[in-house]
């Protein structure tokens, strides 16, 4: 019987030794499996913007150019790239890259994809000041633009930007969204919609592979069963933890939590179309009247940073307003008497269902009964408060907003240029000021760095003093790692990048 | 018999055509723009009202609803779902294997569970067992799906670590979300088992059969529990139709991606094909299991049976 | 007619000495009686009011201040809770109320003229029957949007057919009674009779699926906010509670447990009742 144990033992060790030796040569992995908290809505990068399908497309497309660590635009599928004049710019593509239906990447499908998307509701406006996408050889687009814009070339990082293969779209039709065909490092193996969506490893891929194999991505929208599902081992990636389970994350052997920053704040909006919110000073005076970082300490704990400007510190020319939270309550009354509103009024704040927003709206609700004003919240599913936003209907409204890429035009320009102010724009705060217009329209033309900066600069210290948004947080991700997974690589768009996990 | 079920699946027609109609007219006044939906949020107002009028939008009611029934019965297209562009069909395909995984197991559960319960009840009535089991079985009924959900996920996902909190790709994800969801029904079961051998068992016959010296055990199963089926099964189908509506609770709690969870999602985001079809197709499964039950009947009761023409 | 009267009066107090002797009725009776006195109450029992936030003295666990602890704003959750009891009763009993008139109307009508008018109502309940009542409360409410008043329309509305159809039956039975004829044959207008002869006689299944309604009515209504399709913050609905306090599960699991067990209390004191109420008008079952 010793015998036996003994030889049995010997054969284990010899085997794992041998599992162990094949791993360290090769450092490939199997499954990653990984709990999001949404499904993909479709795989056709144009047509959709929302993360839960950007974090997915996002590993089987890529780019023309991407953001690097240090915030430059640097070529991706293209080699390089120039910009001749003001308005014309030529990309030189990568030769030999192959879609994963066998085709080679030619200039053709980049234009093919940007002229779509520049008809795809979703993704048109960063293809606004586009005037024509031409193929100048197999390997050469070029580019003119009607007027010169600073924010283009950073559009065309945005993960929905991304370049699709002509034939395959073409041949796929209306199952364009379910039959991805991309250049990226992982292809599409399996969608069980509801159930998995499995990718796996595009052993063709151009550049570095991946160490995962495959990728299995679950969705758990309940964020406390994501969790739960991390620490039984169940997944090895969990998506947004909450912050009820940071600690339980980080003090848990075995697990990491990871954050990045996001390039998105969460906000307090006010309509300064509707009496009396455009009035400054009643503006002002419901700023005065919360006590900010006492709400995010209360919602989000340490969690976050009080966020002081509209556009996040992880983007280009942000600008701390130190300034602009002050809880000031008799100050708050004193606006409003000023104002004439001396024995309040009744408001309502539009917020969707998402618990944090919630949250916000009901202290928010609470804190400004002290200053006599009446709040009555409005939830809805976030789709249709958009769309009651954009109609122009909300009073008050809570949003998270944020940008695809670093440019500060994309959150700016649109949220506060009175161009927007208008049913369907993104103004939601009706927000007309011909000082901001024009300072707004010039950091369109101005390309110097710091001279952008100083522009946008003054543009952050008059929506400060104006104040129709009240800033609340600097949203952040959230992500929860464990298993045989080592690392993993982020990026503020949430786009979350499986083929750099090891 | 076989004309009986004819001419009740023909029935069914106009019945499913009043439900789409029913449903076709609460999300028409709900609020929120379809046409927004579909273009997405941040399209101009002319984006979108030329999108409502490619929809067919701005037609009249009734134009829109026949055009719907019309493309129903043609071609069996429930439509497109607005928000991921796919045929609801196909979305509601995807989705059904969940539910009807997660509503049979909880039935199994619980006739499995509450109908040996409600036979041990009443051949030992009044006894503790009988007691302390409908007690039981009264604090089942009145325990809401969402809160034992929660309890159960509480203990056995959370302090156990028993069994998984979502999903349902093995079977032991089954499990949680298939008995909170069967709770209620093994309370039913077991309670009408009893009540309605307890009828049978104070009929003369009975009285005659053990008379006639038959063993207990016999007489519980082959007489009573036989002539007492016909209410449970009555009551199987009924409770049926319950778990198909405590499923959409059920799928929500455990993240299933099931038609329910599919349809409060669908209701929250306004994208109304897929509400139109998920309402439409539960109550097609609703329908088509109480005829099944009234089928049922005919074999179980002859007496019934020779009522069928 | 008087003999008719005295009978009747000598059948409620009997259904009530019935009723007296089950003890898990009676329990669910007195419960019933407790929540209604908190309801009406409320301002003097609780002591804190419902929205009033302490965010230093959030997530305290039951102790003596709160005894049932406080939420993550810090308000009181006792507070709340019965506070919640306004709102549920609320939703259950005027719910009913709209199903029983609405039902029973229709019921009555539909059984008392018989024919195409049957026959049009009777379909029509059919076809509102043919969805899961859960399912139909849910589309209205989100047709109908957000709030307390929209909530008891949508679970009232889906209710409708069951006393529909339990009226017919009733009325089925009793139009044919000698009194009716008698009625009917002095000349009596038919809606004079229907709501003098026939509804009164009708009382008893209606009161016994009344009580298990509102039970139902209080599920539903609960388990629409629960998915986020009731009621607004800061009303203190117990199934928006609970939503809220799913996201604590772990750490405040307290923060589930009341609003949960409140629920379940009402549900189960209602359905008791129901069945005990059941029993005792049910002459079968009498002995």
């Amino acid at each position: 019987m010793k015998r036996y144990l003994a030889l049995l033992l010997s054969v284990v060790m010899i085997l794992s030794l041998g599992i162990t030796a094949y791993a360290d040569n090769d450092k490939d992995k199997d499954v990653l499996r990984v709990a999001a908290n949404a499904e993909a809505s479709t795989l056709d990068p144009s047509q959709t913007t929302d993360a839960s399908s950007q974090q997915i497309f996002n590993n089987i497309f890529e780019t023309l150019v991407y953001e690097d660590e240090n915030q430059n635009i640097v070529g991706k599928l293209a080699e390089s790239y120039e910009q001749v004049d003001d308005t014309t710019y030529v990309f030189h593509l990568r030769q030999g890259i192959m879609f994963t239906n066998g085709e080679e990447l030619k200039a053709s499908d980049v234009v093919f994809t940007y002229t779509r998307n520049a008809d795809s509701p979703k993704v048109a406006s960063y293809f606004r000041d586009v005037e024509s996408v031409t193929a100048t050889g197999d390997y050469e687009v070029e580019i003119k633009l009607t007027q010169p814009s600073a924010p283009f070339l950073t559009g065309l990082t945005f993960a929905s930007n991304a370049i699709v293969n002509e034939k395959a779209i073409t041949e796929a039709g209306d199952n364009a969204g379910t039959q991805p065909v991309g250049t990226g490092p992982y292809k599409l193996q399996s969608w069980n919609k509801g159930v998995k969506l499995t990718l796996e490893r595009n052993e063709e891929y151009w550049g570095e592979k991946p160490v995962f194999r495959t990728v299995e991505v679950v969705a758990v929208p309940e964020s406390t069963n994501r969790t739960i599902e991390l620490e039984s081992g169940n997944v090895d990636i969990a998506l947004e933890i909450p912050e009820t389970d940071h600690n339980r994350v980080r003090e848990t052997e075995g697990l990491q939590l990871l954050e990045q920053p996001a390039r998105a704040t969460t906000l307090l909006g006010m309509n300064c179309s509707k009496a009396p919110l455009d009035d400054v000073r009643v503006r002002q005076a419901i700023s005065h009247a919360l006590d900010i970082p006492t709400i995010v300490k209360a919602i989000k704990g340490d969690a976050v940073q009080v966020a002081y400007s509209e556009i996040s510190s992880q983007m280009k020319y942000y600008k701390e307003e130190t300034d602009s939270h002050v809880y000031d309550v008799e100050k708050a009354k004193e606006l409003l008497k000023e104002a004439g509103y001396e024995d309040g009024f009744e408001i309502s704040v539009l917020c969707d269902e998402k618990k944090e927003n919630l949250d916000i709206a009901t202290i928010v609700q609470q804190l400004l009964q002290q200053v006599g004003i009446k709040v009555k919240i409005n939830t809805m599913e976030f789709a249709t408060m958009c769309s009651e936003a954009y109609a122009g209907n909300s009073e008050l409204f809570i949003v998270g907003w944020g940008s695809g890429t670093m440019d500060p035009d994309t959150v700016l320009f649109s949220c506060f240029h009175s161009s927007n102010a208008v049913e369907g724009g993104n103004n939601w705060a009706r927000f007309v000021n011909p000082e901001c217009d024009a300072l707004l329209e010039k950091s369109r033309v101005v390309f110097d760095d710091a001279e952008r900066g100083e522009v946008y600069a003054e543009i952050q210290d008059l929506l400060a003093e104006e104040c129709p948004w009240i800033n609340i947080w600097e949203r952040k991700y959230f992500v929860g790692i464990g298993g045989n997974v080592e690392s993993m690589v982020m990026d503020p768009n949430s786009c979350y990048s499986y083929y750099k996990v090891k | 018999m076989i004309k009986y079920i004819l001419k009740r699946i023909l029935y069914l027609i106009p019945v499913m055509l009043l439900v789409t109609l029913i449903v076709f007219f609460l999300m028409s006044i709900t609020k929120g723009d379809p046409a927004r939906i579909v273009v997405g949020e941040s399209a101009s107002l002319e984006e979108v009202e030329a999108m409502r009028e490619s929809m067919g939008l701005n037609d009249p009611f009734f134009v829109r609803y026949l055009r719907y029934v019309r493309d129903l019965f043609l071609h069996g297209d429930l439509g497109t779902s607005y928000k991921s562009g796919l045929p609801v069909m196909k979305e509601i395909m995807s989705a059904l294997p969940s539910t009807i995984k997660l509503s049979l197991a909880a039935i199994i559960i619980a006739i499995l569970v509450g109908i040996p319960i409600g036979i041990i009840s009443a051949t030992k009535q009044y006894s503790f067992f009988d007691n302390f089991t409908m007690i039981l079985g009264l604090i089942g009924i009145s325990m809401p799906i969402f809160w034992l959900g929660l309890l159960l996920i509480l203990l056995f996902s959370v302090r156990l670590g028993w069994f998984p909190p979502s999903g349902l790709t093995s079977f032991r994800h089954v499990i949680l979300p298939a008995f909170a969801l069967g709770t209620q029904s093994i309370a039913v079961f077991a309670r009408m088992t009893r009540s309605s051998m307890l009828e049978v068992i104070r009929q003369d016959y009975i009285r005659t059969v053990r008379a006639k010296g038959q063993k207990e055990s016999r007489i519980t199963l082959d007489h009573v529990l036989r002539n007492a089926l016909v209410p449970i099964v009555t009551v199987v189908g009924i409770q049926f139709g319950n778990l198909l509506g405590g499923a959409v609770l059920c799928e929500t709690i455990f993240s299933i991606n099931g038609v329910g969870r599919l349809m409060v999602d669908a209701i929250k985001q306004r994208d109304f094909p897929v509400v139109q079809g998920g309402v439409l197709f539960i109550s097609l499964a609703f329908c088509l299991i109480n005829l099944i039950i009234d089928i049922a009947y005919a074999f179980l009761d002859p007496k019934i049976k020779s009522q069928y023409k | 007619m008087n003999q008719k009267k005295e009978k009747r009066y000598s059948l409620t107090r009997e259904t009530f000495t019935r009723l007296m002797k089950n003890r898990l009725a009676m329990f669910g009776l007195f419960i019933l009686c407790v929540l209604v006195i908190t309801a009406i109450f409320a301002d003097q029992i609780a002591p804190y009011s419902y929205d009033q936030m302490d965010l230093l003295n959030a997530y305290k666990a039951p102790c003596k201040g709160h005894i049932f602890g406080t939420d993550e704003f810090g308000r009181d959750i006792f507070s709340r809770v019965v506070y919640g009891s306004r709102i549920s009763l609320k939703v259950g009993f005027i719910a009913v109320s709209i199903a029983v008139v609405a039902g029973g109307l229709l019921g009555a009508v539909a059984g008392y003229y018989g024919g195409w008018t049957d026959n049009l109502i009777m379909r029509a309940m059919d076809v509102i029957m043919s969805i899961p009542a859960t399912l139909l409360a849910i589309s209205i409410a989100a047709a109908l949007g957000a709030g307390l008043t929209n909530l008891m329309i949508a679970t009232g509305i889906a209710s409708i057919p069951t006393y529909a159809r339990i009226v017919r039956a009733s009325v089925l039975g009793i139009k044919e009674q000698e009194f009716v004829e008698a009625a009917r044959a002095v000349g009596t207008r038919d809606f004079t009779i229907l709501c003098k002869h026939i509804l009164p006689n009708c009382l008893a299944p209606i009161i016994v699926q009344a009580t298990l309604g509102v039970a139902f009515a209080i599920l539903t209504a609960a388990g629409l906010s629960f998915i986020g399709l009731g009621i607004e913050p800061p009303t203190p609905e117990w199934g928006a509670m609970l939503s809220n306090a799913r996201s604590y599960i772990r750490d405040y699991s307290y923060m589930c447990l009341f609003p949960g067990l409140a629920i379940a209390l009402t549900i189960f004191s209602l359905n008791v009742l129901g069945d005990g109420l059941r029993d005792a008008l049910d002459p079968k079952l009498r002995q």
